[in-house]
C-alpha cells in the first residue's frame, strides 16, 4: 500500500491535468484550476523545506568539526540575519534590500565576471586544430567571437553575416534537433509516470 | 624551452593579466566603435513601438544578479520604451531576486518619466513561484496567479490598472528577460502560444544559440542578445546606457582571447613542423 498508494495517486492526476488540458470540459477546467493552486501552494512551501535541510545539512558539520565547517558557521549565520531582517522589512524593506544591493549583488556578478578570465585561459589551452573537426570548431567559435561585437564590423562587414548564418542555419538546425529529442524524450519519461513505470521521483530506485 | 613551447605554455596569470587590462583600460577611454542594429532587435523594437497608447506589456524579470550587466540594461530600456509610448506595464518575475531588479529597472526609468504612476501606468507584481504553472494561471486568472498581492504585499484589486489586467487576454506584448529556465521557453508554452499573446525576449550571449531557432519559427518577436542586444536597443531608443559603454570592451575582450586562441596554435603547429622535420 505505501507503495501503491502514490503511483496511484501520480498516475490518476496526470492522466486528469493532460485531459484538461487538451479538451475543454468545464469539471476539468475546475478541477485543473484547483490543481495549479496547490502547486503554487506546494512551489511555495519548498523553500521552507529547502531552509530547512540547508540548516540540517550544515548544522551537522558543524557539530561533527567537517573540514570547512567554519564556511557553514558563516553561511548560517547569513542564513539566519537575511531571514531576520526579511520578516522584519519584508522584501521591499531598505535595509534588505542594501543587503541584496551592497553584498549579494557584487559577490554574484564578481563570481559570474570571474569565469571570463576562466574562458580565456581554458580556450587558450584547449583550443587546438589537431583535427578537421576541431578546426571546424575554432573557426566557428572565432568567426562567432568576432561577428557578434561592433568590432566584428570594424574589421571586414563579412563578420557579422558569417555570424548570423552560423547562427540561423547551422545552429539552428542542430537546436532545433536538440529540442525535438529532449521534448520526445520528456513525452516518454512523462508516459512511464503516468502508466507507473517510472518511480525514481518517489526517492528510490525500484 | 623551445619558442613552439612557449607560445603553447604562457603563465594564465599573463592572460588575466593582459585580459584585465584590455577590459579595464577600454572602459575608460573607449574607443566608441559604431554598433550596427541588428535584425532581431529592430524585431523586438518593432513589436513593442507597434502598441498602442494604454495597451499592457508584461515585463517578466527573470534572471538574478550574476546576469545584470547582460540582461539589466534591456529591460530598462524596453522600460523607457514603453513609457515614452504610454503604455502600461506590468513587472513580474519568475527569478526570486526579479522583483527586486524590476524596483531598480523602475527606479532609472521613472528618473526619466517621473509622472508615471504606480498602480495606474504601471505595476509590480515581484516573483511569484511555480513556474510555468505560475504562468498557466496567470493567463486564466490574475488574481489567483498572484495570490492577489504586488511585489510590497498589497492587494491587487486596489489598484486602478488591474481592472484591465485579468487574463492573457488582455495583454498585448510579454517580454522576458531570461537568464535560464524557467524564461522564455516557458513564456512561449505556456502564456504566449495557448492564449495568442505575442512574446519577446533578451537573453544571456551564451543562450542566443538556443533563442535563434524559436525566432526564425515565428514563436520569438526578435530576441534581444546579450550586451550587445541591450546596446542597440538603447540606440534605437536613443537613450545611450551602460550597454553602449560596455560594447568596446567586450570588443577588445573577445579579440583578446582570439588572440591567445591564435598564439597557441601557432605554437602548436610549429612544435609540429619540427617534429616531422626531425622524422
Amino acid at each position: 500500500m505505501k507503495r501503491e498508494l502514490p503511483v496511484v495517486i501520480t498516475s490518476v492526476v496526470a492522466a486528469l491535468y493532460v485531459v484538461a488540458s487538451f479538451l475543454d470540459i468545464k469539471a476539468f477546467n475546475v478541477m485543473k484550476s484547483h490543481l495549479d493552486k496547490w502547486f503554487l501552494i506546494i512551489s511555495a512551501s519548498t523553500i521552507l523545506l529547502g531552509v530547512i535541510n540547508l540548516y540540517v545539512v550544515h548544522a551537522s558539520a558543524i557539530r561533527r568539526r567537517k573540514p570547512g565547517f567554519v564556511y557553514s558557521i558563516i553561511l548560517l549565520a547569513a542564513l539566519a540575519f537575511t531571514l531576520i531582517l526579511g520578516l522584519q522589512e519584508t522584501s521591499q524593506g531598505r535595509n534588505y534590500a542594501q543587503l541584496y544591493q551592497y553584498v549579494l549583488n557584487p559577490l554574484s556578478s564578481t563570481m559570474y565576471a570571474i569565469l571570463c578570465f576562466y574562458i580565456a585561459s581554458a580556450a587558450y589551452r584547449a583550443f587546438r586544430m589537431r583535427s578537421v573537426d576541431a578546426a571546424l570548431l575554432l573557426g566557428t567559435a572565432v568567426i562567432v567571437m568576432i561577428g557578434v561585437v561592433p568590432l566584428g564590423d570594424v574589421l571586414w562587414q563579412g563578420f557579422p553575416k558569417l555570424s548570423q548564418w552560423l547562427l540561423d542555419v547551422p545552429n539552428t538546425a542542430g537546436m532545433r534537433g536538440i529540442m525535438i529529442g529532449a521534448t520526445l524524450g520528456a513525452i516518454a519519461t512523462g508516459i512511464r509516470i503516468l502508466l507507473g513505470l517510472e518511480r525514481s521521483h518517489f526517492g528510490r530506485a525500484e | 624551452m623551445t619558442l613552439s613551447e612557449r607560445l603553447q605554455s604562457i603563465d594564465r596569470r599573463v592572460i588575466y593579466l593582459i585580459l584585465a587590462a584590455v577590459i579595464v583600460g577600454v572602459l575608460l577611454h573607449p574607443i566608441g566603435m559604431p554598433i550596427r542594429v541588428g535584425k532581431e532587435t529592430q524585431t523586438v523594437y518593432a513589436a513593442l513601438d507597434a502598441l498602442k497608447p494604454g495597451s499592457l506589456f508584461v515585463l517578466s524579470f527573470d534572471y538574478s544578479a550574476s546576469n545584470v550587466p547582460e540582461l539589466h540594461p534591456s529591460a530598462i530600456a524596453m522600460l523607457k520604451h514603453a513609457f515614452s509610448k504610454n503604455v502600461r506595464v506590468v513587472l513580474t518575475a519568475l527569478s526570486p531576486e526579479g522583483g527586486m531588479w524590476a524596483n531598480d529597472a523602475l527606479g532609472v526609468a521613472l528618473q526619466k518619466y517621473p509622472d508615471k504612476r504606480y498602480g495606474v501606468d504601471y505595476i509590480n507584481i515581484g516573483y511569484k513561484p511555480g513556474g510555468q504553472v505560475f504562468l498557466e494561471k496567470l493567463a486564466t486568472n490574475v488574481k489567483d496567479a498572484c495570490a492577489n498581492t504586488d511585489a510590497s504585499g498589497k492587494p491587487l484589486d486596489s489598484f486602478p490598472i488591474m481592472k484591465d489586467f485579468r487574463t492573457a487576454a488582455d495583454v498585448s506584448l510579454a517580454a522576458s528577460m531570461t537568464a535560464g529556465e524557467p524564461g522564455y521557453p516557458q513564456w512561449i508554452a505556456n502564456y504566449g502560444e495557448p492564449n495568442k499573446v505575442p512574446i519577446t525576449a533578451a537573453t544571456v550571449a551564451v543562450g542566443v544559440s538556443g533563442a535563434i531557432p524559436l525566432v526564425t519559427s515565428g514563436h520569438l518577436k526578435g530576441v534581444l542578445k546579450g550586451m550587445r542586444g541591450a546596446a542597440e536597443y538603447e540606440l534605437l531608443i536613443k537613450d545611450k546606457g551602460t550597454a553602449v559603454a560596455g560594447m568596446d570592451a567586450q570588443s577588445l575582450g573577445h579579440l583578446t582571447i582570439v588572440f591567445f586562441v591564435l598564439v597557441g596554435n601557432i605554437g602548436y603547429f610549429l612544435q609540429r613542423a619540427r617534429a616531422r622535420g626531425r622524422s
